[in-house]
């Protein structure tokens, strides 16, 4: 068995190795599907017996060459995405889904066609989710990708073996979850970062292998004694926590990270799939789950409450709201959830997310703040 | 429509009826009327059958930029938290809503002094609204929703892709518009009137062809119509999109047209020594810098698929239709359809340059715009610059890059005529 050192290790080199991943797959012969921020049918795609890889940007790259596409006030997701794209990082994935959950990604899916010639394929998640027209309209637009799917895979998606891949995912899911959880109860077994990677590396790699070793990871760190933390339980909100060197710097705040609502990390596998016989009814209906987002309205929890009592729940001393830069929903999002947060006394400040950024004073600096700021309250 | 005993011009026209709107927005509680705040382009065939009575908020924070006034609601929604990088239509319009809501304790004298200038937006009993011209309107309006505590609603339309509207996505805003139906008559606690809904359809039918036909005269040369006057004329389209008043201001713009066409004039004054394509919402703070700047050269605004976006075409009671016309708007179709619309459009009205207003606000209208501009000018040999600026906020503009870069597409399309006329 595995150490978990040994599995943090591996997920550390699967979340910092993605080049390294799809040429390997590619050597093997197995078809590959980028995945564009936010949500993505990884059912589909593994029943497809493909494997999906998260395309979320990358960190502190030099944007030059996407500058004749997009404007300076771009998030840097879609800067990035469209630099890679231009420098040929995509050229080895035989498919790209992309859910297009805001204007700039509606954007971007046109201008990425342009710029490379990847089979891209929308699979739109609606945003009023929670109506009937939207179940019925999401079992069209699940099958419509499946069939896409179908045809660059070469192999058609039975209904078993969809299925057995919704249990698969939802067992992916819950483990991710039981992961977070587990380090909710014992906050600083693990350094901010090392909780990062496993997120990421979970949108890089097989979801069996994944399975496996996280299930390891969760039972022997669920038999580790409850270390003696002294630092700060931080909550974290927005769309993802990188450049990793902000990851970092929590880190050496004493930060621990005790929860999260990032879309990159903990919002899109906290829903199951719900039971059911027809397997793209399930995923409609498991999509209309999805609650307190910044992509779906009306939500029945609203997201600032939903952020606010789960920071409460979890024992958080305050919330770190990580602001993608230029990200309309969660611009819109902030100032009501800052309200809300203050009024039932948590802590909450906001710090800007760049994927470009290379230089890390100013989050330094105000997160440095926010840390006396917690442990005055304390 | 009040008589009138003289003939008005369409500009006149287009006064009275933005009079005549305003007092029935202010009128419309003490008339009994439910209002509701929508989105520009929103079915409001569904709304008129039920008689309610449909404002624009967006419309509102265009006028509010448009007389100068825009700045200190920006400045007081940035007070609370919201960053100067979402839209500024919605900036002003948060303000505007606290003020409406007497809930801006805080408000500067500038602030109020710039609200009782305002055109009238009065409160909203619901929001209804589509998310077709952009994705940042489902965030606005539900939280202006949540704030007044009113029903809200939007009709989602999955974007397009290449070879699409499919079936599948009529009937995705097929379906929605039942369910919009089913909450109009739980909000108006009455049953949906449907033949006054096809009376509207037909009404609102009849006047998106009649405004497409009266700004194509666009298309002549030399223009008989002043392209900017689209901007206002839109204004009509906009809000009251089935009413027989609109039918008789795009009637009369076409009745102007072909009487300047007879004398030879036009509502441009001047030489119209370029034709160009105005791509993007117009930079209200400083549309008369603009209007007269580019008139100085002789520029003739004769294209825009803004305004156009309101021509909203159908057979009237045929829902498949009505629906495919909600999805089929343009910033809600892929790249290949946007190049093609734009190509188009540059051929019919013989444009020679395009300008294409960088808007901050509006990422839809702006990021996909650098690789379509591109292959339009590729596929038409028309020359296109980008400047920088924004629908409301007035700090993002800059009078001498404007200046500078319409400069340098006027000397493009010089060199372009004179090397046409060498050949």
């Amino acid at each position: 068995m595995k150490t978990i050192d040994e599995i943090l290790k591996i997920m550390e080199y699967n979340a910092t190795h993605v080049s390294e991943i799809v040429k390997t797959l590619k050597g093997q012969g197995k078809k590959i599907v980028g995945t564009f921020p936010v949500y993505a049918p990884i059912e589909i795609i593994h029943a497809a017996g493909m494997r999906s890889i998260d395309c979320w940007g990358g960190e502190k790259i030099d944007i030059s060459r996407a500058v004749s596409y997009l404007p300076p006030f771009a998030c840097s997701i879609v800067q990035s995405q469209t630099e890679l794209a231009m420098m040929g990082a995509y050229d080895d994935l035989d498919a790209i889904v992309c859910s297009i959950p805001c204007d700039t990604f509606r954007c971007n899916n046109q201008n990425i066609r342009t710029a490379c010639k990847v089979p891209f394929i929308t699979c739109y998640y609606t945003a009023m989710n929670k109506e009937e027209s939207s179940v019925h309209f999401m079992i069209k637009e699940l099958k419509k990708v499946a069939g896409r799917l179908e045809e660059i895979s070469g192999k058609e998606i039975e209904e078993a073996q969809l299925q057995n891949s919704i249990e698969t995912c939802n067992a992916f899911r819950r483990e991710l979850m039981r992961f977070s959880e587990i380090l909710a109860k014992k906050p600083g077994l693990i350094s901010p970062r090392e909780r990062h990677n496993v997120f990421k590396a979970a949108g890089f790699m097989d979801k069996e292998e994944f399975i496996e070793l996280i299930k390891s990871l969760n039972g022997q760190l669920d038999a580790e004694s409850k270390p003696e933390f002294k630092g700060s339980r931080i909550y974290l909100a927005g769309i993802m926590t990188e450049p990793e060197e902000i990851l970092d710097i929590m880190d050496e705040l004493d930060f621990a990270i005790v929860g999260d609502e990032l879309a990159q990390e903990s919002r899109r596998y906290r829903v199951q799939i719900p039971e059911g016989s027809d397997p793209f009814e399930r995923l409609a209906k498991g999509w209309q789950m999805q609650d307190s987002c910044t992509f779906v309205m009306p939500n029945f929890i609203p997201r600032k409450q939903y952020i606010t009592e789960s920071a409460k729940a979890l024992g958080a001393d305050g919330i770190i709201y990580c602001q993608m830069t230029f990200c309309d929903p969660e611009l819109y999002d902030y100032p009501d959830t800052r309200n809300y947060a203050i009024e039932k006394g948590m802590p909450i400040i906001s710090i800007d997310i760049d994927l470009a950024s290379k230089t890390f004073e100013q989050v330094h600096t105000r997160l440095q703040s926010f840390e006396e700021q917690i442990s005055l309250k304390v | 429509m009040e008589a009138t005993t003289e003939k008005l011009t369409s500009k006149q026209l287009l006064r009275q009826l933005d009079n005549e709107y305003d007092q029935r927005l202010r009128n419309a509680h003490a008339d009994g009327k439910l209002v509701a705040w929508c989105s520009a382009i929103v079915p409001q065939e569904f709304l008129s059958a039920m008689d309610i009575i449909a404002c624009f908020p967006e419309n509102h924070s265009a006028a509010a930029a448009a007389k100068g006034l825009a700045a200190p609601f920006i400045q007081y929604t940035e007070g609370l938290g919201y960053r100067a990088d979402i839209c500024s239509y919605a900036r002003v319009n948060i303000a505007v809503a606290r003020m409406l809501n007497d809930d801006a304790p805080d408000a500067t004298e500038e602030m109020k002094e710039a609200y009782a200038k305002l055109p009238a937006l009065p409160k909203p009993d619901m929001v209804i609204t589509t998310n077709n011209s952009c994705m940042v309107i489902p965030k606005w309006y539900g939280e202006m929703a949540n704030y007044f505590n009113v029903p809200f609603v939007c009709i989602e339309t999955a974007p397009l892709g290449k070879e699409e509207p499919t079936q599948d996505r009529i009937d995705y805003v097929k379906e929605q518009f039942k369910e919009l139906i089913v909450k109009l008559e739980e909000i108006c606690q009455r049953p949906f009137d449907y033949d006054k809904f096809n009376e509207v359809m037909k009404r609102s039918s009849r006047n998106a062809k009649q405004w497409l036909k009266s700004m194509n005269y666009a298309h002549i040369t030399p223009s008989p119509i002043d392209g900017f006057n689209y901007f206002n004329y839109m204004s009509s389209m906009v809000r009251e999109r089935s009413e027989d008043r609109t039918y008789e201001l795009c009637k009369l713009v076409e009745t102007e047209m072909e009487e300047y066409i007879k004398t030879g004039q036009s509502q441009y004054k001047g030489e119209q020594k370029y034709r160009i394509q105005w791509e993007g919402i117009a930079c209200w703070p400083y549309f008369g810098h603009n209007v007269r700047f580019m008139k100085e050269y002789g520029i003739a605004f004769v294209a825009s698929l803004y305004p156009l976006a309101w021509a909203i075409n159908y057979e009237p009671g045929n829902l498949d239709e009505l629906a495919e016309a909600y999805l089929r708007i343009y910033t809600n179709c892929d790249f290949d359809y946007n190049v093609a619309i734009r190509k188009q459009l540059v051929e019919d009205a013989k444009v020679e340059g395009i300008i294409c207003h960088a808007n901050k606000s509006c990422r839809i209208n702006i990021l996909m715009q650098y690789a379509t501009l591109r292959e339009v000018s590729k596929q038409t040999g028309v020359p296109y610059i980008f400047f920088d600026g924004d629908q409301s906020d007035p700090n993002l503009f800059s009078k001498a890059q404007f200046e500078t870069r319409v400069q340098s597409l006027v000397e493009t399309m010089e060199a372009n005529k004179i090397q046409a006329g060498e050949e």
